[in-house]
C-alpha cells in the first residue's frame, strides 16, 4: 500500500488539481474546490480507499495533506 | 484497459464519488462530440445535504445512454425557489423535479408534531410545484426509525414517531395514486436493500445535515433514472430468452422432458417456475417475449406445449430463433422481423460466453446473465427496472397479439410478387379523428417511445397532452388502423399548431409496427386536408434529426412541400394549398 499515491489520486479527482500541485502543507485555503462539502467527500473517500473509520472529532483536524496522511496511518495501526 | 463506461459502472457500483467524477470526465472527453444525445433537465429541491446526488444521477443516466443536466437548489429554500421565476428551477425549465425531503427540518427535531399540520405544509409545497411547473415530480417517503423509539410499547402507542411517519408515508403514496405526474420513491425500501448501517450516516447527519450515504444516493439516482428512461422512451420492449437453464433448469436435449427442473414444489425447479411467472407478467404488460436458443426446435416446443409446470406457452412467444446459428446474428434477424431497434432488446442467457459475445458484437442490446447463485435469479430480472413505463395502457397488453398477427402477415407477404398487390389484400381501414380524453395516456406514451418515424421527436407527458387537447391553438389528431388480421389500435399522432393563417406540424409520428404499408402517406394527406378544411392554405413542417429518424428526412416532400434553404441540421418545409389533396392509396379506406 502506498498511502501517498492513493491519497494523491483522491485529491486530484475530488478537487480537480494536478498531482504536481500537491505538497505536504496543502490546505483548504490553497484549493478552490476544497469547501466544507468536499471536505466531507474527502472523509468518505479516504474511509473507502483505506478501509478505515474516521471519528467526527477527527474530521475537523484534517487541515493539511500532511495531517491527513498522519491520521490515515494512525487509524490503520489501530486496526492492526 | 477498461473502457470509460466500464470504469463508470464499477465506480458507481462502489459508490465511490471521486472515481465517478474521474470516469465521467473520461467519458465526456472521449465521445459524442458531433452528436450529443438529448438532455433532460432535472432540479433537486432539498432540505438536507444531498449534493453528491447530482454526480450519481449524471453517472446512472450515462449508463443508460441519457444525458442529465442537474441543478441543485440552495439548502432548504423550497418555496423561495419554486415561486421565484428566475430561480434555477425555472431557468432552464426543469422537466423533472426531485423534491428530496427529510422530516427533521419540518418538526424542528421535536416529535410532538401532528400529522395533519405536516400534511398541510407538504401539500402547500407540492401544490406550488404543480402550479408553477409542468415537470414530473419525484417525492420520497420519510425514513421510519429502525430502532423502536418507545421501546416495547412503541407498536401500542399511536402517537409514536413511527406511527406518525407511516401515516405521512401513506398520505404520500395516496398522492401519486391520483396524479400521474407524481412519483414517490420509498426511502425505507432503499434503506432496507442496503441495511441501515450502510444506508445512513449519523455522524454526517449531526456534523453536516447529511444523512444519506453515497451508497444510498447511488440507489436513489438509479431509481430516478428509471423514471427518466420511461419518460424519454428508453424502456425496453423485447426480452429474448435462452431455453436451457434459463426458462427451466437442465438441458432438454440431454435430460428429457421428465427430468428438466421446473417443479414449483422442489428446489431449484421452484426458482425457474417463479421466473416464468415474472416473464408472464412482462408479457401481460406488453413486453414481447422471444426465444433464442441453440437447440432442436421440436424439443423446445415440446416443453412449452407438454410440460405440466411450464407456464410459458407457444402463444406467449412473439418470435423465435431456435437453431445453431450465432446468437448475435439471430438477434439482428429478430429485430428486423419484429421491426424493433436493437436498443429496445434485453438478452437473457446462462452462458457467459454467449452473453459476452452479444454484448461485444451488439453494443445496444442490454445483456443479463442468469446468476450463478440461482436464488438471485428472480430479483435480478426486476431490479434494473428495464421494462418500466410511465403507465400501463391497454395497448401494451395487446401488443404481443399485434406482433403475432404481423408474423402471420409476413408469411402472407411472401405469397405476393409486388408489395402493392399484397397491401391491396389487407383491407386496411385508417380512422383519423381528433384525440379523445381516454387516449391521452397512449398519446403521451407514443410521443415518449416512438423514435424511428418521428419527425420532431418532441416528448410529452400526459399532462402536457391534456393541455394541448384543451388549447384553442392546437389540435391533436389520432390515427387508428385495422386490417383483416386484427386491430392495431392507436398508432399515429399529429399535433397541429394553428397560428393565425398558418398551420404547423409540431409533432408527426407513427408507431414502427404500422410502417411499410403506406399508411403514413394517407395520414399526412388527411391531416393536410383537415387543415385546409379549416380555411388555412399555408402549412409548415419541420424535420429535427435524431439518431433514429433519418428515414423521415424527406417525408414532407412526398406530398409536394417545398424545402426551405437552411444552414442547420433541422429542415423546414412549407406547402401552399389551392385544393384538397386526393388520397394516394385507394386500397386504404379512410374513416373520419
Amino acid at each position: 500500500m502506498n498511502i501517498d499515491l492513493q491519497l494523491r489520486a483522491i485529491f486530484s479527482n475530488l478537487f480537480s488539481i494536478e498531482s504536481s500541485q500537491i505538497h505536504s502543507k496543502l490546505s483548504a485555503a490553497d484549493v478552490d474546490k476544497w469547501d466544507s462539502l468536499q471536505h466531507l467527500n474527502l472523509v468518505v473517500a479516504i474511509e473507502e480507499e483505506f478501509g478505515i473509520s474516521i471519528a467526527a472529532e477527527q474530521i475537523t483536524e484534517m487541515l493539511t495533506y500532511e495531517l491527513i496522511i498522519l491520521l490515515i496511518k494512525e487509524n490503520l495501526e489501530l486496526i492492526d | 484497459m477498461k473502457t470509460a463506461t466500464e470504469e463508470l459502472k464499477e465506480a458507481l457500483h462502489k459508490a465511490s464519488l471521486h472515481n465517478v467524477i474521474k470516469a465521467l470526465g473520461r467519458l465526456t472527453t472521449s465521445k459524442r462530440a458531433n452528436f450529443p444525445p438529448p438532455t433532460t433537465t432535472v432540479c433537486v429541491l432539498r432540505n438536507h445535504t444531498v449534493d453528491n446526488l447530482v454526480w450519481f444521477l449524471k453517472a446512472a443516466a450515462e449508463l443508460r445512454q441519457l444525458t442529465i443536466e442537474c441543478a441543485l437548489a440552495p439548502f432548504d429554500q423550497l418555496m423561495q425557489v419554486i415561486l421565484d421565476p428566475t430561480s434555477i428551477l425555472h431557468k432552464p425549465q426543469a422537466e423533472i423535479v426531485i423534491l428530496s425531503l427529510v422530516l427533521e427540518p419540518f418538526t424542528n427535531h421535536n416529535s410532538n408534531f401532528t400529522v395533519s399540520e405536516l400534511i398541510t405544509r407538504l401539500s402547500e409545497i407540492i401544490q406550488a410545484l404543480r402550479d408553477n411547473t409542468s415537470a414530473i415530480l419525484v417525492l420520497n417517503t420519510f425514513l421510519v426509525p429502525v430502532v423502536p423509539t418507545q421501546g416495547i410499547s412503541t407498536a401500542r402507542n399511536s402517537s409514536s414517531l413511527e406511527h406518525k411517519i407511516r401515516q405521512l408515508n401513506e398520505w404520500l403514496f395516496s398522492i401519486c395514486q391520483n396524479d400521474f405526474r407524481t412519483f414517490v420513491l420509498d426511502f425505507n425500501q432503499i434503506e432496507a436493500q442496503l441495511g441501515s448501517v450502510y444506508a445512513l450516516d449519523w455522524r454526517m447527519w449531526y456534523a453536516a445535515k447529511s444523512i444519506l450515504t453515497n451508497k444510498f444516493l447511488v440507489k436513489y439516482a438509479i431509481e430516478i433514472t428509471k423514471i427518466v428512461c420511461a419518460l424519454k422512451g428508453r424502456s425496453k420492449k423485447c426480452l429474448v430468452l435462452d431455453a436451457d437453464n434459463c426458462l427451466w433448469g437442465g438441458v432438454i436435449g440431454e435430460d428429457g422432458l421428465e427430468h428438466i427442473l421446473l417443479n414449483p414444489t422442489e428446489y431449484p425447479g421452484n426458482i425457474y417456475y417463479e421466473v416464468q411467472k415474472l416473464f408472464l407478467t412482462l408479457h401481460d404488460r406488453g413486453i414481447l417475449l422471444c426465444i433464442c436458443s441453440k437447440n432442436n426446435e421440436a424439443d423446445v416446443w415440446e416443453v412449452l406445449e407438454k410440460h405440466p409446470h411450464c407456464l410459458i406457452n407457444r402463444r406467449h412467444i412473439a418470435a423465435w430463433r431456435i437453431n445453431w446459428l450465432a446468437k448475435p446474428d439471430n438477434l439482428i434477424s429478430l429485430a428486423s422481423e419484429l421491426r424493433l431497434d436493437l436498443d429496445s432488446f434485453v438478452f437473457l442467457d446462462d452462458s457467459s460466453l454467449e452473453c459476452g459475445l452479444v454484448s461485444q458484437t451488439i453494443n445496444e442490446v442490454h445483456v443479463i446473465q442468469v446468476p450463478k447463485h440461482i436464488w438471485e435469479y428472480p430479483e435480478i430480472l426486476i431490479k434494473e427496472g428495464l421494462f418500466d413505463t410511465l403507465s400501463d395502457t391497454p395497448e401494451d397488453h395487446m401488443r404481443t397479439q399485434m406482433y403475432l398477427s404481423n408474423s402471420l402477415r409476413a408469411v402472407e407477404e411472401r405469397k405476393f410478387a409486388g408489395a402493392e398487390d399484397f397491401l391491396r389484400t389487407l383491407d386496411m381501414i385508417a380512422t383519423i379523428k381528433l384525440a379523445a380524453p381516454n387516449q391521452i395516456s397512449r398519446i403521451a406514451q407514443l410521443t415518449q417511445k416512438t423514435n424511428q418515424f418521428n419527425l420532431t421527436t418532441h416528448r410529452y407527458s400526459e399532462i402536457q397532452i391534456e393541455k394541448l387537447i384543451r388549447s384553442n391553438e392546437h389540435e391533436v389528431v389520432c390515427l387508428t388502423v385495422a386490417d383483416r388480421f386484427g386491430d392495431f389500435g392507436l398508432v399515429g399522432v399529429a399535433i397541429l399548431w394553428f397560428d393565425n393563417k398558418v398551420a404547423e406540424f409540431d409533432t408527426l409520428l407513427l408507431s414502427c409496427r404500422i410502417l411499410g404499408r403506406n399508411v403514413e402517406n394517407v395520414f399526412l394527406v388527411e391531416c393536410i386536408n383537415y387543415i385546409y378544411g379549416r380555411g388555412i392554405d399555408r402549412v409548415k413542417g419541420t424535420y429535427i434529426p435524431s439518431l433514429k429518424n433519418a428515414q423521415t428526412k424527406m417525408f414532407y416532400s412526398y406530398v409536394g412541400f417545398t424545402q426551405l434553404p437552411t444552414q442547420t441540421a433541422t429542415q423546414h418545409f412549407e406547402l401552399r394549398l389551392t385544393q384538397p389533396i386526393t388520397s394516394p392509396h385507394s386500397y386504404i379506406e379512410v374513416r373520419r
